[in-house]
């Protein structure tokens, strides 16, 4: 096919129909910008370029934000990593982070990863790409599955049909990616162009003379815009009046017969067939592997419970029975209790005059006995089985699949199965699912969900602390925690959906493959996050330790236990201790329920206490970090709202347990 | 007693006697001591008793249910076979997305799931999943009720 021929024209530089624009000179842009699809491999090969590690995993919507690195093989320049777009006009939050990006004018050169199994809708993203003028690479990624699957791509005829630098790699193992610095550096603003039928051409001929100068090709963002793009529109708006910009679309419209969108995405897609026609042949690939038949389990209307079920199992013998049972009792008996802990407090005691300064370190709420104690001999072996167990579901492309499975439930909320991703990311991190709430398509959807993740998502190192304890208690107690939690999510998300105004949304999700995980990657990650958590966790608990202890000192401790004593013991049931673990359960939830650990190690918790006490602290909003993502993601009057709601909400639920227990003779 | 429409008044037909009357418009119950929240309509010529839909409220609670579930159900008209009645296991040509609402239809189309092109069907059951072009892709049962399918003889491009 030759470019210039036919319905469809692409005039690339050096064809002979752009020859006589002036020739743009190859040079090397301040910044890289990684462009693609969801989950083809952007942020590996973000990775691999600037040797900066940002969490990649097997599913859509990873990244939410865009994330810079300096570029190891190109001297000054930056390399920027941003979410995966399905196709413009962007549809969510994330996507439109790219549009903006690509709109705000800096010198930059895209490039394009897309998956190598799918050319034909690669290609569909691509052009909108080339449209814009800016220099253009475009990597097909995942080169080895493409062979494997039986697609055969002929690089030099793609690159020809484009004109722009085509590379295959594998981003995982780094194969072809020693190719991108110099593509990048050879790269030139694209001059290519698809010919759209009559009433769009001249709608854009009339945009272009109207336009001053643009930082992109003013027929890409037209482009952009009739497509319907909202930030091509704010950007368009910031040049020409409205009233123009209505009367185009108008008449492009009426003389079109249909919208300008469904005009473009034929001829896009027509233009698409045309390629992957000359330049992609599929031969016969192997079917119906292990792998392929567990997908096809995962996501079955019958089997797929079963197979969560056994998933469930598999995390709850791992975070709550080996990490939370087998690891904490080592470390927290063995090694800290009888002879980390004695040998400090005998060391300090001795060195130190100050009972103070003893106190301090090694007394009831010492720094070391109380802070550093929780965070390492109870916390660190519960999030470390927790994140291995995680990083293994994230990459093996599991977690997608339950929104499938989970649609119905998330239905009767008001939403649909995609909610499932930032819930399950909630359980590693409820701070980190919130930013993860951008890949849902509504601001109500992204509501509902921050309010479900605030209320009863339980963090890891929470969910494994209520393991252990329950878990040591009775299988009873611990459907009751998750009995009670589940019900009061479900009743209040039910309640949210009918009261929060919008309509719910249909799911409409692309499945990653199923993939045995990489154990580097899986190590990697897992120390990434270790790393994280401890940072994070260590500095409040020594600061919520060293706020207990200033309250102790100061007498003002045993006050405001006896304040509390209403609420905790009076309607709570719970021994008068509780209410300093409660006070800097405020702080972060999992410190709290750290200390209700202790409390039942040290036989100060009943089973019905114990219970109480979990659902009590599980629905507390889960920390200060969370509270100020949530106040930047949705404005502080619906994080002040939610606050007000949740703390009475989970003193009401925990109150109505411990009466409910109390009469069904548990208490006894 | 079975009922019926007249002029947009709901008409009931005694099953004893077989007169005709209106249960609303009837004032025998104002005299009778049950009458206050009675779900039953009396015949004012015989006095036979049965109860009156219009007056149960779980026959009401389970009108609305139904017609609720009915709304659900009714999804856009899509002459001919839809995605939603294929064969797991099958491949199918998609004929139409004219039904699909435009912004998912828009995204239907930038992963390949266009007029013309045939996508191999994984599974119906609970939400419709479709592979085309190596990439598997899940919707609700609406959307697949809202694309046209054509018969698997006419074929198309993969």
């Amino acid at each position: 096919m030759c470019p210039c021929k036919g319905r469809l024209t692409l005039m690339a530089v050096g064809c002979h129909a752009a020859s006589a624009l002036s020739e743009p000179t190859p040079g090397r842009s301040a910044e890289i910008v990684l462009v693609g699809h969801p989950n083809v491999g952007k942020s590996v090969l973000f990775g691999r370029l600037t040797g900066r590690y940002v969490t990649v995993a097997n599913y859509p919507g990873t990244t939410v934000d865009v994330f810079r690195g300096a570029a190891r093989a190109v001297d000054g320049t930056a390399v920027i990593d941003t979410p995966g777009i399905v196709s413009f006009p962007a549809r969510s939050e994330d996507e439109r982070v790219v549009s903006r990006l690509l709109l705000d004018g800096e010198e930059r050169t895209v490039v394009q990863v897309g998956d190598a199994k799918g050319v034909r809708r690669t290609v569909e993203l691509t052009v909108q790409l080339v449209e814009l003028g800016l220099p253009l690479v475009l990597v097909l990624n995942m080169s080895d599955e493409a062979v494997a699957a039986g697609v055969r791509i002929d690089r030099e005829r793609l690159s020809e049909l484009l004109g722009i630098s085509v590379l295959l790699t594998v981003a995982t193992s780094g194969a072809g990616v020693g190719e991108i610095a110099a593509a990048v550096s050879a790269a030139l603003p694209t001059r290519a162009r698809i010919v759209y039928p009559a009433p769009v051409e001249e709608a854009l001929a009339e945009l272009g003379r109207s336009l001053g100068e643009t930082p992109v090709a003013a027929r890409g963002a037209g482009l952009l815009w009739l497509g319907g793009d909202e930030e091509a529109q704010t950007f368009l708006e910031r040049q020409l009046p409205a009233e123009l910009l209505e009367r185009v679309r108008a008449r492009v419209e009426q003389e079109l017969g249909e919208t300008a969108a469904a005009a473009l995405q034929r001829t896009r897609s027509a233009y698409a067939d045309d390629v992957v026609a000359e330049a992609v042949r599929q031969e016969p690939g192997p079917t119906g592997g292990v792998l392929e038949r567990l997908a096809r389990l995962s996501t079955h209307h019958v089997w797929g419970w079963p197979v969560l079920a056994a998933v469930l199992y598999g995390v709850y013998w791992l975070v709550g029975v080996f990490g939370a049972g087998l690891l904490v009792g080592l470390l927290e008996n063995s090694v800290f209790g009888r002879h980390v802990n004695p040998w400090l407090t005998q060391e300090v005691t001795r060195a130190v005059p100050s009972d103070f300064i003893v106190d301090l370190l090694v007394g009831q709420y010492g720094l070391w006995t109380m802070g550093m104690t929780y965070a390492f001999a109870l916390i660190l072996p519960i999030v470390t089985t927790f994140f291995l167990v995680f990083s293994v579901l994230e990459d093996s492309g599991y977690l997608p699949r339950l929104a499938v499975v989970s649609n119905r439930l998330f239905h009767a909320l008001g939403l649909n199965g995609k909610a499932a991703l930032p819930m399950v990311l909630g359980l590693g991190c409820v701070t980190m699912a919130t930013l993860t709430t951008r890949i849902l398509e509504s601001r109500r959807e992204r509501l509902l969900v921050t309010l479900l993740l605030a209320l009863g998502i339980p963090c890891s190192a929470q969910l494994g602390v209520v393991l252990g304890i329950l878990g040591s208690i009775s299988p009873a107690a611990t459907l009751i925690w998750a009995g009670v939690v589940a019900a009061v999510v479900l009743a209040v998300g039910w309640l949210a959906a009918r009261v929060v105004p919008g309509e719910r949304s249909p799911l409409l999700i692309e499945l990653p493959p199923l993939r045995v995980p990489r154990p580097a990657n899986v190590l990697v990650k897992t120390l990434m996050r270790l790393e994280w958590y401890l940072r994070e966790v260590v500095p409040l608990f020594l600061a919520g330790t060293a706020f207990l202890f200033v309250l102790d000192t100061t007498g003002a401790l045993p006050a405001i236990v006896d304040g509390m004593s209403p609420l905790v013991v009076g309607w709570l049931g719970l021994p008068p201790a509780a209410s300093a673990v409660f006070l800097v359960g405020f702080l972060r939830r999992d410190f709290g329920a750290a200390g209700l650990f202790l409390l039942h190690a040290q036989g100060q918790l009943s089973a019905e206490q114990a219970v109480v006490a979990m659902v009590t602290i599980t629905l507390f909003i889960p920390c200060i970090a969370s509270i100020l993502i949530i106040v930047r993601e949705r404005g502080a009057a619906q994080a002040a709202a939610m606050i007000a709601t949740i703390f009475p909400l989970a003193f009401l639920v925990g109150g109505l347990l411990h009466h409910a227990l109390l009469a069904g003779g548990w208490g006894a | 007693m079975s009922e019926a429409l007249v002029a947009g008044v709901e008409i009931t037909l005694c099953a004893l006697c077989g007169h005709r009357f209106d249960p609303q418009a009837t004032n025998i119950c104002a005299s009778c001591p049950l009458g206050k929240g009675c779900s039953l309509a009396c015949c004012p010529n015989c006095g036979y008793s049965a109860p009156d839909p219009s007056r149960s409220t779980v026959v009401r609670l389970a009108v609305r249910a139904a017609a609720a579930l009915a709304r659900r159900r009714r999804v856009p008209a899509v002459p001919g076979t839809t995605l939603a009645q294929a064969v797991p296991g099958s491949q199918v040509t998609i004929k139409t997305l004219e039904h699909v609402p435009v912004r998912h239809r828009e995204q239907l189309l930038a992963y390949g799931v266009a007029p013309g092109r045939v996508v191999d069907v994984l599974q119906i059951r609970p939400v419709t999943i479709v592979r085309v072009e190596h990439a598997e892709l899940a919707f609700e049962t609406p959307l697949s009720r809202a694309i046209g399918i054509a018969a698997p003889a006419e074929g198309g491009p993969r």
